[in-house]
């Protein structure tokens, strides 16, 4: 029954170890990337050409990099730049996504048949080939505009999932009941509907998050992020060259890209668990 | 009602009402047929008057009361509210067709007509707090807001039999009967004219059935109200109703004052829903009609009379005439031989 599911969803969320650890870790990942200032221990920009490639050591905990920059200190910094990249990605497709979705799943006759071809369009162009021809093309790279770039190309899942939720919901009968009292379009979606389908949405904006760090980690690799930002992707990039003799310099940040999508979809799929979400 | 100086006490018209629901096929989603739900169906209803849709399952009678609230546009035929009301200030729906009304006459319409459903699971927003779902009429409307709606609430859940102390709590928090009371207070609390109740208590126990037929027996007393009451189920409306239709396949194949029904059915089809309905009386047993089949689709009804197929007395004219609804004293009935049959009555009938 659907009586008894509210009051115990946080329940059921840490009853599982297995999600306990992705909370853990994703609340762990954010920390680092909120106190980064506080936890770093040098600055992640600063050269110190005196101590090139060197060890990880007491002074420099993940070694440091061709151009004498403390790995620990930028993987802290990198972890703000991913966060903040999945966030204003995954917020964008959800703007997007979600209105379209509703206005598709509401309006169904008119208005879904358009999303649907939408959808597919953009589907059917390979994201990483949409990403970089979208980075090539916009001159300015900022943090801000690549999340743009991102968030675009994930509206259709978002779309999607929103959609399927609207035309499940539309058939209950308190939708018709909301009618009968003579509530507007706008207030059936936004007071009955979207309250009744977030759900499905938070679970699919925790995955998303995952796979906006992931998109921007590939498009710094490819030499199309942001060039001013600490990002892991571009660490990735600049120590492959130095990867026989000083490993640290990728095997740290690819640590970063991975355990972090790892606990937001252990989390994410603990969430789907734990508010019960057909998908 | 004080505007209705006029002497039509009818408040409802339903005249040759239809709906086809097309049935799509193909990539191309063309329409290769149609689900004849509704298919050309008229009563009306008079002021203060319960009358009851009865029928099986798939014979459109709950498509017939979502025509009448506006929720399902009809096909063909006409709804007329207070069809002796002609632009009456303050009736700003009246007089007039309301099968194909434009949206503020449908926003206005739904302050006199009011839809109970059947499920109380469903019918109520997890979402949302008891005060909020029974204020929603008033506050959408722009009737009331802040105290005064709460005041209100209130009232009516008072007049529901819910405590006041539980408006801020959510549905899940309240049993079955209690959240159909929340439904019922929900459809009033807008003081509508005519209630449209679809299987009110057919998701409930039976002890709680009891409750809730006598609350809205209370509550039409006390408002005034006229019920359009759809049920399945005849031993559920005989108490309740004046006047009962009985509906198969889309159509009504008899209606009449409730006695009438119960004592002298003319119908076959009724004959063999009141042979089942149970009777408090275990030294009282009827011979129970037990229909030979299943409900035909709705799709492609068979011709003639549509129960001809399960018909005890069917003949070769009932394949191939169709009957038409007529009667004298409002005892109208569908069937050709309805003179000349004699159908089995209620046994052990009293009211």
């Amino acid at each position: 029954m659907a009586t008894v599911k509210h009051r115990s969803v946080w329940k059921r969320l840490f009853s599982n170890r297995m999600s306990l650890f992705g909370f853990y870790l994703t609340l762990g990942i954010v920390l680092v990337g909120v106190f980064a200032p506080i936890i770093a221990t040098h600055d992640p920009n600063n050269m110190m050409f005196d101590s090139v490639l060197e060890n990880p050591s007491f002074e420099y905990w993940f070694g440091t990099d061709s151009l004498g920059r403390d790995v620990f200190s930028r993987i802290v910094w990198g972890a703000r730049t991913s966060l903040y990249v999945g966030i204003v990605a995954t917020g964008v497709a959800a703007i997007i996504g979600v209105t379209f979705g509703c206005l598709a799943g509401y309006f169904e006759r008119s208005f879904g048949p358009v999303f649907m071809r939408l959808a597919d369009i953009q589907l059917s162009i390979p994201n990483l080939v949409l990403l970089i021809v979208a980075a090539a093309v916009i001159g300015n790279r900022s943090l801000e505009i690549i999340a743009l770039i991102i968030g675009i190309t994930m509206w259709p899942s978002m779309g999607r999932v929103a959609r399927s939720k609207v035309l499940d919901l539309k058939t209950q009968d308190f939708i018709d009941a909301a009618r009968m009292s003579g509530a507007s379009h706008l207030r059936i979606i936004s007071r009955h509907i979207l309250p009744n389908g977030l759900g499905p949405i938070i679970v699919i904006a925790t995955l998303d998050i995952g796979a906006a760090i992931v998109a921007e980690a590939g498009l710094s690799f490819l030499g199309l992020g942001d060039p001013r930002a600490i990002s892991w992707g571009q660490m990735v990039t600049k120590g492959i060259e130095d990867m026989t003799y000083a490993p640290w310099s990728v095997v740290f940040p690819g640590m970063g890209i991975f355990l972090t999508v790892w606990g937001l979809n252990i989390f994410g799929d603990a969430l789907r668990d734990a508010l019960d979400v057909e998908m | 009602m004080e505007n209705s100086s006029n002497t039509d006490d009818f408040i409802l018209r339903v005249n040759n009402l239809k709906k086809y629901f097309p049935v799509r096929r193909g990539i191309l989603q063309r329409v290769i047929n149609h689900v004849r739900a509704v298919d050309g169906v008229s009563f009306d209803i008079k002021r203060r008057e319960t009358l009851s849709l009865v029928g099986e399952s798939g014979s459109g009678k709950s498509t017939v009361g979502r025509l009448l609230a506006r929720l399902d546009d009809s096909t063909e035929g006409s709804i007329v509210f207070n069809p002796g009301v002609n632009d009456v200030p303050g009736y700003s729906v009246g007089g007039s067709d309301i099968t194909h009304s434009d949206p503020s006459t449908t926003k206005a319409l739904r302050r006199k007509i009011q839809l109970i459903f059947q499920d109380p699971y469903s019918s109520l927003n997890p979402r949302m707090k008891t005060a909020e779902i029974i204020g929603e009429p008033l506050f959408v409307n722009g009737i009331a807001r802040g105290r005064v709606l709460y005041d209100k609430v209130r009232e009516y859940m008072s007049s529901v039999g819910l405590r006041e102390d539980q408006m801020f709590n959510y549905p899940h928090e309240f049993s079955g009967g209690q959240r159909q009371r929340i439904g019922i207070a929900r459809a009033l609390i807008i003081e509508p004219e005519l209630i449209v109740a679809d299987e009110p208590v057919s998701a409930l126990d039976s002890s709680v059935q009891a409750q809730v037929l006598n609350l809205l027996q209370d509550l039409q007393k006390q408002y005034g109200l006229s019920f359009l009451f759809i049920s399945h189920d005849l031993s559920v409306v005989k108490h309740i109703s004046d006047r009962i239709a009985v509906m198969y396949l889309g159509r009504i194949v008899e209606i009449a004052e409730t006695d009438e029904l119960f004592t002298n059915p003319k119908h076959p089809y009724t004959e063999a829903l009141i042979s089942v309905a149970p009777v408090p009386n275990p030294n009282i047993r009827g011979k129970p009609v037990i229909l030979q089949g299943d409900v035909p689709s709705p799709i492609d009804p068979p011709g003639g009379c549509a129960f001809h197929p399960r018909c005890r007395y069917a003949a070769e004219k009932c394949k191939t005439e169709t009957p038409e609804l007529q009667g004298e004293n409002g005892h109208q009935v569908a069937c050709h031989f309805s003179e000349e049959l004699h159908l089995q009555a209620l046994e052990g009938f009293h009211t």
